[in-house]
């Protein structure tokens, strides 16, 4: 194939990898502020 | 028994250092190796994801090209395979780019448990240590667990926006082939095969990239919601109103179609009726007197393609001379004639298709005119002198004009028969069409004997009731059994009779087709409408 890939295949890469990397975003989130990381923290001895 | 003592000691001595293994180095370092391992995993399942996506080096998935849709995508139930085209993200390399990083990932996995094994395998000393070897056995377990938590939170994630992307395509195709479709319907737009011998007929034209590639179904779908593109890189569009500036081409035989086809209205009028009954003159007369006629009302009429522009400057000069028309050849199928209608602001093609009056003597031969299925209207051509009735009463000094109207040799029943019952067998609702009966060689028949009382301004009831007393009881009846409307005209092919201001005259040769246009959602006005107006 000579032709060049569609760009819509980018464009949809690309929102995918904003869909995952907003999603491990939100889980962080939530997990700070639910209290969630300070306790795993703790577990560790570190928070 | 000092061997034995020897050999208590160190084994007290091997459980007390396990012992403090356990205490001093697994024990506080186990939540940090599941936690982290665990964390590790997930960022694995993350980062390959991305990596994929991204197309980064040795992670990029292969693409899913217009070469593989035939194989990626599902079968069509159309006799077509699918066309060469780049196929939509979402039904073919999401799925490939998805399992080609899930693929990566569980690689990752299974190679990390791999290399656990193959080191215990080859160094089976390090077993001794074995409760320092826990702490790596529980990474690779919190590792495996966490990447398989994270994938099925990631990849669950990236399934359901596709989902979402999915049922907006879907809405998306929805609605563009429902109001592509239903703008065309209403207007009563086809894509009719002109080329002699084919004559197909559908609502769907093929279209052809500048790189020669037909593409047969261009709907939005699978390939493209708003455009395609064409295994060359070139866009198309994804509805039948947007490519009207493409080369349409006729989807069973590849030919190119009328500029226009599959979105004007299409208005195809099969002429039928025996030999020698008047079909060609009567189709010549008909297009000179309409485009005279749609002249006279601020509309136009132009042939498109060659052939037709050759048909009707041959009809214009025959019709003008007053010469006499060729007979059809009856060797080969007939070509349809095309022409362009423009009328307040509407625009149809009208296709007038002349067989040889040999094609409907017979069924067999009425199989190739495959173009009488799907007509809007049909004109049934009837040589009133082929009538018994009124060539009985052409005798003596009336014989040279009897002879001068070259009558059809087939009894015009027998031809109407024979052409509704292939109708019929070919499935066609006849009851839903239109049929214009048109009486034909009236310049000839007029002041005859036979025709007393017959007036040029005739209308249909009279003209039925002339050809009841002439003894077409059984055909008429069939007639207005079988069809569903029927109208009878008067006319005169002889030359293109208008009116003084350019209109079609009562017996005017355009009259059975302006009437089959107004039926078939072209109605042109006629000098009565504009006077109303």
């Amino acid at each position: 194939m000579k032709t060049p890939v569609p760009p819509h295949y980018r464009a949809f890469r690309i929102v995918l990898v904003g869909v995952v990397l907003a999603a491990l975003g939100a889980a962080i989130w939530w997990m700070a502020q639910t209290g969630v990381l300070g306790d795993i923290l703790s577990v560790l001895g570190v928070g | 028994m000092p061997a034995l003592i020897g050999v208590v000691i160190a084994i007290a001595l091997y459980l007390t250092a396990c012992y403090f293994a356990f205490v001093y180095v697994v024990g506080p370092a186990l939540p940090f190796v599941l936690v982290g391992a665990g964390g590790l995993g997930v960022l694995i399942v993350v980062g390959v994801l991305i990596g994929t996506l991204l197309r980064v080096e040795g992670l990029a998935a292969p693409t899913v090209t217009p070469f593989d849709v035939r194989t990626r995508l599902p079968r069509l139930t159309s006799k077509f395979e699918r066309d060469s085209a780049w196929p939509n993200y979402l039904f073919a390399q999401s799925r490939t780019d998805l399992a080609t990083a899930l693929g990566h990932t569980a690689t990752a996995v299974s190679r990390m448990w791999a290399a656990m094994n193959k080191a215990v395998r080859d160094e089976p000393v390090v077993l001794f240590c074995w409760p320092l070897l826990l702490l790596p056995l529980a990474g690779a377990v919190a590792l495996t667990v966490g990447a398989i938590a994270g994938g099925l939170a990631v990849y669950g994630l990236l399934c359901a926006g596709l989902g979402v992307a999915w049922l907006g395509w879907l809405t998306a195709v929805g609605v563009l082939r429902g109001v592509d479709l239903g703008i065309r319907t209403m207007r009563g737009a086809k894509a009719t095969c002109a080329h002699s011998g084919c004559n197909y007929r559908n609502r769907l034209p093929a279209y052809r990239c500048t790189c020669g590639q037909t593409h047969h179904d261009i709907r939005a779908g699978k390939l493209g919601v708003f455009v395609r593109r064409c295994e060359c890189g070139r866009l198309l569009p994804t509805t039948v109103l947007q490519a009207a500036g493409f080369v349409a081409v006729c989807q069973k035989c590849d030919r190119p179609l009328r500029a226009g086809a599959a979105v004007l209205t299409d208005v195809l009028v099969p002429v039928f009726g025996p030999a020698s009954a008047g079909k060609t003159r009567l189709v010549f007369a008909g297009m000179v007197a309409l485009a005279r006629h749609l002249a006279a009302v601020g509309g136009s009429l132009r042939p498109v393609g060659p052939e037709s522009e050759a048909v009707l400057r041959d009809a214009t000069t025959i019709v003008e001379s007053g010469m006499q028309t060729t007979k059809t050849d009856a060797d080969r199928p007939p070509a349809g004639i095309t022409v362009r209608l423009t009328a307040a602001r509407r625009q149809a093609l009208l296709h007038l298709f002349d067989a040889a009056g040999e094609f409907f003597s017979d069924r067999e031969q009425n199989s190739e005119l495959p173009f009488l299925d799907d007509a809007e209207g049909l004109v049934f051509v009837l040589d009133p002198f082929s009538v018994p009735a009124v060539a009985d009463d052409l005798t003596g000094a009336l014989t040279s004009r009897f002879a001068a109207a070259q009558p059809a040799k087939l009894h015009p029943e027998q031809s109407y028969l024979v052409t509704a019952q292939w109708l019929r067998d070919q499935g066609v609702k006849l009851a839903r069409k239109p049929l214009a009966v048109a009486v034909v060689k009236a310049d000839l028949l007029l002041g005859l004997p036979p025709a007393a009382g017959l007036r040029p301004e005739a209308g249909s009831s009279e003209i039925e009731a002339w050809l009841r007393e002439k003894g077409l009881d059984n055909m008429l009846d069939g007639i207005g059994r079988d069809f569903g409307g029927v109208r009878y005209f008067l006319v005169s092919s002889l030359d293109a009779t208008t009116d003084t201001d350019g209109t079609a005259g009562p017996i005017s040769p355009a009259q059975p087709l302006l009437w089959l246009l107004g039926r078939s959602g072209m109605p042109i006005v006629t000098p009565a409408l504009v006077a109303a107006s």
